[in-house]
């Protein structure tokens, strides 16, 4: 029913691509980041919180449709619906039904319940193609709230020496998964633009958010001190972070499980925080759609694949025909 | 075992050497006795017996997880570390342990003596009980693989200023043979008399590096020349019949050359000299990197010895008859130098040649071809100056020849192991050769982070070809790629390797087809004259 080609994932009963990479004439969204999300298409097709964010980030001319999960539509008898995947806020499966056979494709994921997305739900299906970011047996999560534990304690540390906490997060997603579970008795929270600018957008959505103050404003250094600033990755070694000397930097994501990672220069701290699944995760979702044909992307496609077909699966890496 | 783990994972990740000797010295002004001990000794470079190699531990790791040894692999791609690797392959610890790090160190020192059944059951349940954190520390004493991060030299500092005593004092007792079962803390960090007196080094005077142009510093007359040279610097100490050699990051190098401790009766009681120590192949001069490869060898067999012969190029004498000759200016110290023992042409002790020059100019164009000869570039010292502590004033100056150059093309980008996964950092780079594109570099340093975010948005959207973490690139970016040195070598396919290389700039002008060539590098190669520094007389 759908087929991997380099301009995307591709139904062509239907003529929908899912998260393609280059202009086309329909386009399912899964999620709002911008390397599933691109601009171009001659129309879209998302969950209904994914659309605002479509419309800041893209343009608000765009022709964008938003349904809810669980709606469907048909196009030429392929029934399209979309389904929790927990990874941020609007973030979806696409399930695709045709004569009887049902595809669904993940799209980023997680089973975590992050208290912002509607939590990952699996669904049935006869073709499961999932991605595969962190699809290695090292890569399992610890619990949650440990590591909310963990930043609060190094945002009190930092204060206590007088550094500022800046901590680099993606800003849409993982800033406001973070800005929910501060500890806001600790001091004040500030961010970078583009967080601010996301975590507007999901209010509206009608997300409920703690305040942040946008910086640079009226706010003197002995101010940021108290505070924790949360900023995106892309600023490491800007002039804007610099502005902010004497500051400790932390960096929340999965990627910090490897020491190798935590060492890269300029870091002074890595929380392991990822808003994809983990081995275990990645596993489990597996074997809760009952699907036997496996198709696997983004990531660790590779070995994945292989170990998924060692355990009795019909495995493969998704990219040829299928 | 969580605080001596916890210490080791901090000093790792301390941002700065400030940084490493805070956690360092918190540590030991607050921790029971044997936690300290056993933290300097794992510190210090002192190991347990290896229990395991690192491809037993995989194995090892394997049969507990349920993991096939082919997806290990592949993960340890990904953390770069195996001891790490194992460490979180394995399932959470069911209940965590409270045993004390003196009693791990028992039980790791009984299990040699265990049959090989019962010692994998015995690590499997410690695995069970110890967390993440703790088994990468625990992995790494197995396999008898630590890395330290933290300079000995820091070390040495912090327990000095926890404990008042002299630096080299400890830093000799330290590097000598000690059990923490055997000492207390107090008695190793303790002010003590004698047992250093003989081995004590001085504090070595380093140079910086010239700024400005050299005419700077005036009349050329009042400065001698002298090769900059790749080895390590070290000081030989000859007191009461024996010879101690140290290097300048408080090493001890004595058990390491065996051929410059038979130098021991080619020099007078009472006599420090300064110098540096050097490798060749009986050709030429090898780059520093090999010697400290074979100074990192735990045992040296004959093989090793023979792969490379050792000389000292003494440039300075710090002690003459017992006396302290520092404050003598440079010209009586050379005079003294000169006088001190026989120089053997080609013998292993030798005097470091002067580089005559009658102007600046003149010593500019002496150093450019500084690299020819295997050195990298000239020292120069002021002939009236004393031999002063540390880096300090402005009488020893190192003017550094520039890099050996050629533009190559971008060809392959890597996500390095254990590196921020979702980055390229480490790039290979090619010049022409009959009409193809040679590998030549491979090199993750020179880039500013803006270049290195634009040059992964160009491989991801230039990607040909991906083999696990390598991504072959449209070859159409030019960079001029500096090196220090260029050697023959058979294994690769360039014929050549490049050392020490650094991306210097990033041509976006130049078009691919531009770049250099093979030829180029192979003329370079032949024309390094490195017999003309005197050092080694050929036959």
């Amino acid at each position: 029913m759908l087929v991997f080609s380099p301009r995307g994932i591709y139904c062509p009963t239907a003529d929908i691509y899912i998260d393609p990479p280059s202009p086309v004439k329909r386009a399912i969204i899964t999620h709002a980041h911008s390397d599933h999300a691109r601009g171009g298409h001659a129309h879209y097709l998302a969950h209904r919180h994914s659309v605002p964010i479509l419309r800041q980030r893209l343009g608000s001319g765009i022709s964008a449709q938003g349904i809810e999960y669980g709606d469907s539509i048909e196009h030429n008898g392929v029934r399209i619906s979309l389904h929790p995947a927990g990874h941020i806020v609007g973030s979806a499966q696409v399930r695709l039904e045709y004569q009887g056979e049902i595809w669904v494709v993940s799209g980023d994921y997680k089973l975590e319940n992050d208290g912002i997305s509607e939590p990952f739900e699996p669904v049935h299906c006869t073709v499961f193609v999932t991605e595969s970011t962190f699809g290695l047996p090292v890569y399992r999560w610890q619990e949650q709230q440990e590591v909310y534990n963990e930043i609060n304690a190094w945002w009190t540390e930092n204060q206590r020496r007088g550094n500022v906490s800046v901590l680099l997060c993606y800003a849409l997603g993982k800033a406001q998964r973070v800005l929910a579970h501060l500890d806001r008795s600790i001091g004040p929270i500030y961010a970078h633009e583009t967080i601010e600018t996301a975590t507007c957008v999901l209010r509206e959505n009608g997300v409920s958010l703690p305040e942040l103050v946008r910086i640079p404003g009226n706010v003197s250094h002995a101010e940021l001190q108290k505070g924790i600033v949360l900023a995106p990755p892309s600023l490491s070694g800007s002039p804007w972070l610099g502005r902010l000397y004497p500051y400790s930097l932390g960096y929340a994501s999965g990627w910090m499980i490897a020491q190798g990672a935590r060492q890269r220069p300029g870091i002074n701290k890595g929380f392991v925080l990822s808003d994809h699944a983990d081995w275990a995760g990645l596993n489990a979702a597996v074997k809760a759609t009952g699907a036997h044909r496996i198709l696997v992307t983004h990531g660790y496609a590779a070995p994945f694949a292989r170990w998924l077909r060692e355990n009795g699966y019909d495995a493969a890496e998704g990219n040829g025909q299928s | 075992m969580k605080a001596i783990a916890e210490l080791f994972r901090s000093l790792d990740e301390s941002a700065s050497p400030g940084e490493q000797a805070e956690v360092l010295s918190l540590y030991l002004s607050s921790k029971p006795n044997d936690e300290r001990l056993w933290a300097l000794y794992f510190l210090s470079g002192h190991k347990l017996k290896r229990h395991m190699s690192t491809a037993q531990l995989k194995a090892l790791a394997g049969e507990v997880s349920g993991i096939p040894i082919w997806l290990i692999d592949e993960s340890y791609h990904a953390i770069g570390d195996v001891a790490e690797t194992a460490a979180l392959l394995l399932p959470r610890p069911e209940e965590e342990s409270t045993r004390s790090v003196s009693d791990w160190m028992e039980f790791l020192g009984g299990l040699p003596g265990l049959e090989q059944p019962r010692r994998k059951e015995m690590i499997s349940r410690s695995w069970r009980e110890l967390t993440v954190l703790e088994r990468v520390f625990f992995n790494r004493i197995l396999t008898g693989v630590f890395r330290p991060s933290i300079s000995r030299n820091l070390i040495y500092k912090t327990l000095a200023s926890i404990s008042g005593t002299d630096p080299a004092a400890i830093a000799h007792r330290i590097q000598g043979d000690w059990h923490p079962n055997k000492v207390t803390f107090a008695q190793l960090t303790a002010q003590r008399g004698r047992d250093n007196e003989i081995s004590r080094s001085y504090p070595f005077f380093l140079a910086h590096s010239l700024a400005g142009p050299a005419k700077s510093l005036g009349n050329p007359s009042a400065w001698q020349a002298e090769w900059l040279w790749d080895g390590i610097r070290a000081q030989l100490i000859k007191r009461k019949g024996q010879l101690v050699i140290w290097s300048r990051n408080e090493d001890l190098l004595s058990d390491k050359l065996p051929e410059l401790m038979r130098l021991k009766d080619a020099l007078p009681d009472g006599t420090v000299l300064d110098g540096e120590i050097l490798a060749h192949n009986g050709e030429m001069l090898l780059p520093s990197s090999r010697l400290h490869t074979r100074i990192a060898r735990a045992t040296l067999t004959a093989k090793v010895l023979n792969e490379m012969q050792i000389l000292f190029v003494a440039f300075d004498i710090i002690e003459s008859s017992g006396q302290d000759t520092r404050s003598r200016p440079l010209h009586d110290r050379r005079a003294m130098l000169e006088g001190t023992f026989d120089v053997v042409e080609g013998g292993t002790l030798q005097l470091s040649p002067l580089v005559e020059f009658d102007s600046w100019e003149d010593l500019a164009r002496k150093k450019e071809h500084a690299r020819r000869r295997g050195t990298t570039g000239v020292m120069l010292k002021h002939k009236g100056s004393m031999y002063q502590s540390a880096r300090t004033g402005s009488d020893w100056w190192k003017w550094k020849a520039d890099l050996f150059s050629i533009d190559a093309v971008l060809v392959y980008a890597e996500r390095a192991a254990g590196r921020a996964s979702d980055m390229y950092s480490l790039f290979t780079f090619a010049v022409w050769h009959n009409g193809i594109l040679v590998p030549c570099a491979k090199t993750s340093l020179g880039l500013t982070d803006e270049e290195t975010l634009e040059i992964n948005a160009f491989v991801r959207s230039n990607t040909r070809e991906k083999f696990g973490p390598v991504s072959t690139v449209a070859p159409e970016l030019v960079f001029e790629i500096g090196f220090e040195e260029i050697e023959y070598s058979k294994r690769r396919k360039s014929g050549v390797v490049l050392r020490n290389p650094r991306i210097l700039h990033w041509k976006k002008d130049m078009k691919s087809g531009s770049a250099g060539t093979l030829a180029q590098l192979r003329k370079l190669a032949e024309s390094l004259t490195l017999h003309s520094t005197g050092l080694l007389t050929k036959r």
